[in-house]
Formats: structure tokens, C-alpha cells, sequence
């Protein structure tokens, strides 16, 4: 009996995928579980594996986006040959493809559907071709209104004073293209992480609190250890646990409520080649530092291979971002919505400190925190910092 | 108080001659009744079958046993005189003249029907004359005629209004309401109850706990009058007599008219709530289509090689509607929406 | 221009189509017995057109309301009054299957030009059997067109168009609305059937209201006026056939409705109003649609419960001031 591969959804609101490329090749015994093929989605590549056994037979081999749920391969049985793919399906498959395309639109809808407008906003937004969701709803419980959404459309012609949620951005001018230049088309990562840091940056008014951390006892317990510790995974290990005594830190704020997260999962901002991916550690609070250490060059070099499981790259609540290595001494990150903060760490530098016997030298670095002020106050992120850099500084319990 | 008809009256030496009349009904007058009563006859014989070949598609109720009454009531009304019926209203209307092919063709449902096919035997009707309608709610077609009385008094006319109903109507609220409201406002109105004795399967006796309906009369104040049913020539001159009151402004009558039913109370009615003796009794005793044609030869108004002729040509003219009524395209979809309102 | 109230107005209308055409009578119950009949709607009539013209009965709602329909079915054209529209339900067979299937079932043969006039509506203390609005039970008949005006402009100029009409219409009055003034012009006009009218014009939200709960509408604009919104105020005065062009045309210029009926919620004629609005101009609404109507109980013999059961000026402000957060 022919097994259907279909692509997979592979987070919440995906709507396509794109197939990178196959795994095995045609005709090749698959078993249920081996990694079959890469689908790039909006957020990683990510592996899927076989979900059953079968001999491979391939129907989309090459690079483009088809929705989720589209048919692009088989695993067969002895003997059996592949169903013909006509061009247009024939009216079962159409119908099963036209249903699945309604899932996945709902699903992606998902997103929103969750956005509450009046029909005639609704209408407006479609005619207009504006998204509902940048744009902020005055109704009851945040809906949007025609109201909302004209003031949204006098904003980006320019006319009108800023309203609620609003900037007041003008649309910018599209650069005039030089001659021997042609514009590089971004890959589907790029084009989201762009589109997320301008929507972060838009909706969540950033504060930023600055402390510098006497890493000295830190770097003395991490000689201790074998493989030693990075610093990377030190910090993981201390926001973990600072996080942990500070929840109102680890929670995110949308559409005037905030959801505090039950797990503290800490996702790392990686450079690839492709762009910028955040992996996430889950439970973060209940690795200790070798494990964390050990959790954080796997990330590593699946980030290189761009190779990750769906969960791997999903529900972060706090994100640290570490430039040290590049010489940074100190920087000021953009929060990874729908986080509340984002921890900007930058190199370990000797600084000058008044010791017992005059100025002393130690390696300290700068942190930076990132805030967004929906979720949370200056007070309350102040005294989450001042336990992080204590945790750091005194570093008993942090192996 | 039973009142039988006057038999006709002759000396020994006319009994070579046909008489001059029978309660005042010439031969022209009799022939022309025995055609209307064959053509119900006929008529309501011919259509079970067409029901259970569903060439009729709906339900019908014949009037069969009851044809004495229509023929003779009607016979003393005139062509502008009202008459509101039943869901047995075949009789009345083909003795009021109704035209047997728009009859048939509304049966079928087809768009030449006197309703173009949109009311079918329970609410056939022809206005042009002076049928209001068959109905289907039982007493529901009385105070319509009520209401033509009105309308004759307000307008001056000597028309008279006619109210068939059976004993089953007279239960009803309704018909109390109506029998008061014409007998106080002393309406041109005739009240005709055809008591067949069975409200579809219960008895008369289990209905009231009186022998007759006339009865009931002397409670509104007028005339109640019992006639055989079954005999056209005794209830045309039970009718005739009433109808004069009424166009002379005397008020109301209530006639029973004591009938059966000899099939059903609808077309494949098992009519289990009769013994099959009482129903065979009725049709070989009571068949007023006997009585008629009896009492036209005794009074040698006509022959029976002519009588036959007339049934004949009854019987014919059923057949030419069936005909007609097969032939007949049916209505177009847009009818579903037309006659709602009048314009 | 000369004001007359809701009663006198109806008044002249009838006795001015009496006039007209004399196939016109009047029937019912103790039209002679008390001044006026009943509600004195028919005052001086009964002397000005006799006893054959007006013609008082016993109490038969059946059998008067068949009476009307045979005569209507004869050439005349009978308006007949139901005392209070409570009583309607024992002339039910006649009006629902027969007046408004009359015509249907024959194929077009029988006309029946009636008029049931009937006074519905509570706030006299009547209890549960004497103050009822029954609208919803009579529009949703095919073949009845029903009428329910609201000003003494309205009420003269409906009555004589039902009465010149060629249908049976249900024509229903409202017994606290009989003693409202308004403008009636002396020369001749008729309010057609079937036409809605914008009693107060506004740009924030429709109130689509009936009867006796239009001066209620117009009352709660007032006072969302002080409160700067603008409230446009549509009294439909013909049920059915529905003028839901000009309905829909008042929602598309608000994008919010709210429709207001005495008669209790559930399955009421709000909920016919609302449903045709919605299914037209979904893609023009602004907020959700609301109806405020009588709740859904026996109406009380208790003043202040009798009160409580129908809308009132603050429920209909409430709702709008709800539509109007959006």
C-alpha cells in the first residue's frame, strides 16, 4: 500500500515549505524514523523523518514553495508502482488537497484569527491591503475597528497625527537601483527574521538596563571543569537560574494580558551562513552547567549542518545573544518576540576595580538587557540583572 | 321531526302521460339533474383509480352516497347564489355547473386546472359561479358563507349563500358561531349539514348526544329541518322552501340532510369503522342515483334507453376530461411565486 | 399644520374611505354598545353610516373573521376589528388558512380587500391576555401583509391604502400610542405599504424601532445626543412586505444597528429584521448587531413589572452606548 509523504507542518502557523532536498534516493528501503528529507520552513530547516517503511519514490524533488499538506512523495511496497500524478489531480486527491489547504489556511489563519476586527474593518484591510496585524484595535478587548484601520492608512500615506500603537512611520522611498546592481531576493529565513525584528522593534517599546559582572570566580570554577564550560553556556546556566527566582521576567505580553511561561527555555542567537537562528534549550533551569555546556555544541553545529527539529527552534521565553567572541565590548539586542527580554552579552575585558589594595584589574564583561515595557518595569528588571551578576560573581551553585 | 318529500301527484287516467312535474321540476329540469348527479357519480367512480396511479397526486374524498344532496339543494339555488363546500366538494361543484375538465386537470395538478394546479381537490373553486371552494379545515369554509351573506344584505341583491358541512362541522365552535351570527343578523343564508353519520370514524352518536342535528336549530332561533338525503327531488323541495326564506329576508335554515357515505372518508379508507352490512345496505337501499332515476320513470318523465343516454354521456364527458387532464402540461416553476397577492 | 392624535387620525382615515367607496363596512364587537367601539377609533361613525354599514356581532372572533374573508371573497371590502390582538389566536384558522391562502389555493380567483384592524401593546395594566404584540405570528404568513404604524401621520395615511389595498392586512394599533399627537395634513395623502421612514436622521448608529417603541427610540436619541452621538431612528411601518432597502441603506451610512420591538426577543420580528440586515451588509457592520425587546415572559399585571418586561429609554441607550465602543 502506497504511504503518502506530504509536507509536513512543522510549527503552528506554517503555511508552506519549501523541499531543500531528499535524503535518500529513489527506489532506496526507508524505514519508519530515518531522516527522509529537509524542509526549509519561515523559521530553520528542519529534518523530517520517514513515518513509515517503503521504497522512496520522489514527486517534488526540486526547490519550491508548496503549501502544506501538498503530495511530494511515496513510500511504496514491494512491487507496487507509484499512483499517477496528473497535472490536476484527480477530483478525490483535489478535494483531500482543497481540505487540507483549508486546515492549513486555518491554522495559519491561526495567527490571524486571532486578531478581533469588525467585518468592515475586515473589508477595508482586504481592499487596502493592509495586515490587521500591525495594526492596533481600539474596540472592546483590543478589536479593530474601520476606525483603527483608516487611522492605519492615513499613517502610511503620511497624513494625520500618529494614533495609538502607531509610530507615525512614513513609508520610505525604495532606493533607486544603480546600474551594475541587482537586488538579491532573500532566503525565507532572512525575509522573516527581517519582517520580526521590524514588527519586535514597532510594538514593543525597548528599555535598556546596562551592569558590568567580575567574571574572575567564574572563569576560576570553569578551569575546574573538563570539557570546560564556554562562557556562553556559563550565562545560560546563570540566567537560568535567575529566571527561575525572578517569573515575572520569564513571560510575554499580547493583546493586554501576560502569559507567564511555566518552562524557562533560553534560546541562543547563532550567525549561520544563512542568517541569524535561534536555537532553544528547553527547561534551561534543569540542566546543570556541563549538560547545558554539552546542549550548547550540539546547537552549534546543527546550526552549522541546518539541520534542527521542529522543537528545537520553537516556545524560547528569554534569549541571550553573545558577541564577546567577536570583540564586542558592549551592544544592545532587539527582543525575540514574543519574549519579554533579551540579554546582550558582550567580551570579557580586564577593568579597572577599587580593590582592598587600590586598583585592582579583573575580567568583567558588559551586560545589557533588553526590556520591553509592556511586560515589565525598570525595578523589577533591575533587581532580575543584579541577581544574574551575582550569580555569576559568586558562582557556588552554579555547576 | 322527520318531514318525507311529497310524492308527485297524478290521476290514475294521466298514468299513460308523463306528468307535468315533479315538485314543480319539469322533465327538462329532471333530465338535467340525473346528467349532474351521473357526472358526480361518474366523476368521483373514476378517480380512485387515478389516485392509486398517482395521475392524481394527491388525496381526494368522494362524495359517492352523497350526490342526492348536492343535485337537490343546488337545483333550488340559481347560477349567482353562493355555495361553500368541503373536502368532499366534487359534488358540489359539478352540480353547480362546474366544468369537469378544469376539475379533472386541477386533480392532476396540472396548469389548466381551476386553480392551476395550486389547490387540487380539497380547495378547488370556481367564483364565476358562486363556488367559493372546497376546504380543508372542517367547518372552516362555514363562516365564509356567513360572510356572503353579509355581503348580499350589504349590496342589496336576493342572492342567497349555501353552507355545505357535515355532521363532523357541526362539533366544531366554529359552526355554532356562524349558525348564530347569520341567525341573529337574519343573513340570506342556508346551512345544509349532510349528516353521513361518520366524522371520518366516529359515529354521530358518539358526536352528540342528539338523534339530529336539526335540532340544534331551535337553539339559534330558526327553522330545522330533516330531509332524506339520499331522495334529490324531497331535499330540492326542503331546499326550495328554505332558499325562499332567505331571499324574502326571513333569515337562516339549518337543513339535515340524512346521507352515507359509501366508500371511505378518503380514497383507500379500509372504512373499518363500519360494518360491511351497514355500507351494502345503504348502496343497494339508498343509492340516490336509483331514487332519481325512479322517480323520473314513475313519473314518466323520461325512458330508461334515455336515462341510459344521459348516463352515457356522463360518463363520456369524465373520460374527455380525464383525457384532457393527461394532456395537460403542468404548471411552469415561476407559479410557485404567483397569486400570493392580487395586484 | 393641525395636530391630531393616533386615534383620531385612524378615525378619519376610515371614515373618509367609507365615503369613498361604499363596498367599505365596518364589523366587529360592541361597535354600537360602547361610543366609538371599543377604543372609540369608530367614533361617529356608527351614525354617520348606519347599522347596515357597521354591524356590531356576538362575541365570534372565528366566525367574524371568516365572515370578513367571505365577504372580502364577494365584492366587499369588510375591515374587521379583533378587540385586542390577544383574540386574534381564536380567529387563527380563519386568518392563516383562509385570508392569506384564499387567493393561492384558487389560482388567483378569489380577491379578498380586507382589513383586520386590531389594538395590541401593554401599559395599561391589562395583564397577559389583554396586551399582547403578536406581529411576528402574522408575518411570517405568506399571503398577509401587515402594517404597524406609529405617529397619527402614519396611522391615517396606512389605513387608507390598507383599506384601498386588494389583500388582507393585518393592521395593528398601539393602545398607549393612540393618545400621541403629530402633524396630519388636511388635504388627502396615502403612506403606501411596504415603505420604511427615517423619523431622525443620524451618522453613528440605526435604530430600527416599531410602534409605540419609535417614540421610545426617539427618546433614547435625545439623550445619546447629549452625549454626542448621533443616533438615526427607522421606523419600518410596514412588516411585510419589508422595506429593507431603505433599512439597509440607514446600516451601510452607521455601520451599526440596534433593532427595538415591544413584542418579546425570541423569534420576535427583530430577529427577521436582523437577519435580513445581516446576510445583506455583513461587510459594512462596525460592530455586532443588537436587538432590545420585551423579555421573554407573560406580560405582568403589576405596573412596575409590566414596565420592566417591555424596553425602556435606558435599555435602548445602554446598546447603543455597547455598538458605539467599537
Amino acid at each position: 500500500m502506497a504511504v503518502e509523504i506530504r509536507m509536513p507542518r512543522l510549527n503552528w502557523s506554517q503555511e508552506s515549505g519549501t523541499v531543500t532536498r531528499w535524503l535518500r534516493s529513489p527506489g532506496e528501503h526507508i524505514k519508519t524514523g530515518e531522516p527522509l528529507l529537509i524542509v526549509e520552513t519561515e523559521k530553520a530547516e528542519i529534518e523530517v523523518e520517514a513515518d513509515a517503511d517503503g521504497l522512496l519514490h520522489i514527486v517534488v524533488s526540486e526547490s519550491r514553495p508548496l503549501p502544506v499538506g501538498a503530495l511530494i512523495g511515496y513510500l511504496l511496497g514491494e512491487g507496487e508502482t507509484a499512483p499517477v500524478v496528473a497535472d490536476s489531480p484527480p477530483p478525490g486527491e483535489a478535494r483531500a488537497g482543497a481540505e487540507l489547504a483549508i486546515v492549513a489556511k486555518r491554522e495559519s489563519r491561526g495567527n490571524s484569527e486571532r486578531i478581533s476586527a469588525t467585518p468592515i474593518a475586515r473589508r477595508i484591510a482586504k481592499e487596502q491591503g493592509i495586515d490587521l496585524a500591525l495594526v492596533a484595535g481600539s474596540g472592546p478587548k483590543g478589536s479593530i475597528t474601520e476606525r483603527d484601520v483608516r487611522r492605519h492608512i492615513d499613517h502610511l500615506a503620511g497624513a494625520g497625527a500618529p494614533g495609538p500603537g502607531s509610530l507615525g512611520v512614513r513609508e520610505l522611498n525604495r532606493p533607486s537601483p544603480w546600474a551594475d546592481e541587482s537586488p538579491i531576493s532573500l532566503s525565507t529565513v532572512r525575509k522573516a527574521t527581517a519582517e520580526m525584528l521590524a514588527a519586535s522593534f514597532a510594538t514593543a517599546p525597548h528599555f535598556y538596563l546596562g551592569i558590568t559582572v567580575d567574571m574572575g570566580q567564574a572563569l576560576r570554577l570553569c578551569a575546574t571543569l573538563d570539557p570546560q564550560p564556554s562562557i556562553t553556556a556559563v550565562l545560560i546556566r546563570a540566567s537560568a537560574i535567575a529566571l527561575a527566582g525572578h517569573p515575572e521576567v520569564n513571560v510575554s505580553y499580547w493583546e493586554g494580558a501576560l502569559y507567564k511561561h511555566s518552562h524557562i527555555n533560553i534560546g541562543v542567537a547563532m550567525a549561520t551562513s544563512e542568517g541569524l537562528l535561534v536555537p532553544v534549550i528547553r527547561d534551561a533551569d534543569r540542566l546543570p552547567l556541563s549538560a547545558t555546556d554539552e546542549r550548547l555544541r550540539q546547537l552549534r553545529e546543527k546550526a552549522q549542518a541546518r539541520h534542527f527539529r521542529g522543537d528545537e527552534m520553537s516556545e524560547g521565553t528569554f534569549t541571550i545573544s553573545n558577541l564577546g567572541m567577536l570583540g564586542i565590548e558592549e551592544f544592545l539586542a532587539v527582543i525575540n518576540p514574543p519574549e519579554a527580554a533579551i540579554l546582550a552579552v558582550g567580551a570579557i575585558v580586564d577593568r579597572a576595580y577599587a580593590g582592598t589594595q587600590g586598583i585592582e584589574l579583573r575580567p568583567a564583561l558588559k551586560l545589557n538587557l533588553s526590556i520591553d515595557h509592556r511586560a515589565l518595569d525598570g525595578a523589577d528588571a533591575a533587581r532580575f540583572l543584579a541577581d544574574l551578576k551575582n550569580t555569576l560573581e559568586q558562582p557556588e551553585g552554579l555547576a | 321531526m322527520s318531514k318525507t318529500a311529497a310524492k308527485a301527484k297524478g290521476k290514475p287516467e294521466d298514468a299513460a302521460r308523463p306528468t307535468a312535474s315533479v315538485a314543480g321540476l319539469d322533465r327538462e329540469d329532471l333530465l338535467d339533474m340525473y346528467l349532474r348527479m351521473m357526472r358526480i357519480r361518474y366523476f368521483d367512480t373514476r378517480t380512485p383509480g387515478l389516485v392509486k396511479n398517482m395521475t392524481i397526486p394527491g388525496m381526494c374524498h368522494e362524495c359517492i352516497g352523497h350526490e342526492g344532496v348536492a343535485i337537490g339543494v343546488i337545483q333550488a339555488l340559481n347560477r349567482d347564489d353562493y355555495i361553500g363546500s368541503t373536502h368532499r366538494g366534487h359534488g358540489h361543484l359539478i352540480a353547480k355547473g362546474g366544468d369537469l375538465k378544469r376539475m379533472m386537470a386541477e386533480l392532476m395538478a396540472k396548469k389548466t386546472g381551476y386553480c392551476k394546479g395550486k389547490g387540487g381537490s380539497m380547495h378547488v373553486a370556481d367564483q364565476s359561479i358562486g363556488m367559493l371552494g372546497a376546504d380543508g379545515i372542517v367547518g372552516g369554509g362555514i363562516p365564509l358563507i356567513v360572510g356572503a351573506g353579509f355581503s348580499i344584505k350589504l349590496r342589496g341583491t336576493r342572492q342567497v349563500a349555501v353552507s355545505f358541512h357535515g355532521d363532523g362541522a357541526a362539533a366544531q365552535g366554529v359552526w355554532h358561531e356562524s349558525v348564530n351570527l347569520a341567525a341573529v343578523k337574519r343573513l340570506p343564508v342556508i346551512f345544509v349539514c349532510e349528516n353521513n353519520l361518520y366524522a371520518l370514524s366516529t359515529r354521530w352518536s358518539e358526536s352528540a348526544l342528539i338523534s339530529d342535528v336539526a335540532a340544534r336549530a331551535q337553539g339559534y332561533g330558526i327553522p330545522g329541518i330533516v330531509v332524506d338525503g339520499q331522495d334529490a327531488i324531497a331535499v330540492y323541495e326542503v331546499a326550495k322552501e328554505a332558499v325562499g326564506r332567505a331571499r324574502s329576508g326571513e333569515g337562516p335554515t339549518l337543513i339535515e340532510c340524512k346521507t352515507y357515505r359509501f366508500t371511505g372518508h378518503w380514497i383507500g379508507d379500509p372504512h373499518t369503522y363500519r360494518t360491511k352490512e351497514e355500507v351494502e345496505w345503504w348502496k343497494e337501499n339508498r343509492d340516490p342515483v336509483k331514487i332519481l332515476r325512479a322517480r323520473i320513470l314513475d313519473a314518466r318523465m323520461a325512458t330508461d334507453v334515455e336515462l341510459d343516454d344521459f348516463a352515457a354521456r356522463a360518463h363520456e364527458e369524465v373520460e374527455e376530461a380525464v383525457r384532457y387532464g393527461i394532456a395537460s402540461p403542468e404548471p411552469e416553476p415561476s407559479a410557485l411565486f404567483e397569486d400570493v397577492f392580487a395586484p | 399644520m393641525r395636530e391630531l392624535t393616533v386615534l383620531q387620525a385612524i378615525n378619519e382615515g376610515i371614515r373618509e374611505e367609507m365615503e369613498r367607496d361604499e363596498r367599505v363596512f365596518l364589523i366587529g364587537e360592541d361597535l354600537w354598545g360602547l361610543p366609538g367601539g371599543p377604543h372609540g377609533v369608530y367614533k361617529g361613525l356608527p351614525e354617520q353610516f348606519g347599522s347596515t354599514r357597521v354591524i356590531q356581532t356576538p362575541i365570534s372572533e372565528s366566525a367574524l373573521m371568516g365572515a370578513t374573508v367571505g365577504a372580502a371573497a364577494t365584492g366587499m371590502r369588510p375591515i374587521v376589528e379583533i378587540m385586542h390582538m390577544d383574540f386574534m389566536t381564536i380567529a387563527m384558522d380563519q386568518i392563516v388558512n383562509h385570508a392569506a391562502k384564499l387567493r393561492y389555493m384558487t389560482g388567483g380567483q378569489a380577491t379578498l380587500p380586507l382589513v383586520m384592524r386590531t389594538p395590541a401593546g401593554s401599559g395599561q395594566g391589562n395583564a397577559a391576555q389583554h396586551s399582547q404584540s403578536l406581529e411576528a405570528w402574522l408575518v411570517h404568513v405568506p399571503g398577509l401583509k401587515v402594517v404597524m404604524p406609529s405617529t397619527p401621520y402614519d396611522a391615517k395615511g396606512l389605513m387608507k391604502s390598507a383599506i384601498r389595498d386588494n389583500n388582507p392586512v393585518m393592521y395593528i394599533e398601539h393602545k398607549v400610542a393612540y393618545n400621541r399627537k403629530g402633524p396630519v395634513p388636511e388635504e388627502e395623502y396615502l403612506v403606501p405599504l411596504g415603505k420604511a421612514d427615517v423619523k431622525r436622521e443620524g451618522t453613528d448608529v440605526t435604530i430600527i424601532a416599531t410602534a409605540y417603541m419609535v417614540y421610545m427610540a426617539l427618546q433614547a436619541a435625545d439623550e445619546l445626543a447629549r452625549d454626542g452621538i448621533s443616533a438615526e431612528v427607522v421606523d419600518p411601518r410596514t412588516l411585510n412586505p419589508l422595506d429593507i432597502d431603505t433599512l439597509i441603506a440607514s446600516v451601510r451610512k452607521t455601520r451599526r444597528f440596534v433593532v427595538v420591538h415591544e413584542a418579546n426577543k425570541t423569534c420576535g420580528i427583530g430577529a427577521e429584521i436582523l437577519s435580513q440586515i445581516v446576510e445583506t451588509a455583513f461587510t459594512d457592520l462596525d460592530a455586532p448587531p443588537r436587538r432590545v425587546c420585551g423579555e421573554d415572559v407573560p406580560i405582568p399585571y403589576n405596573r412596575s413589572l409590566e414596565a420592566r418586561q417591555i424596553p425602556s429609554v435606558e435599555r435602548i441607550a445602554g446598546a447603543v452606548l455597547e455598538l458605539c465602543r467599537y
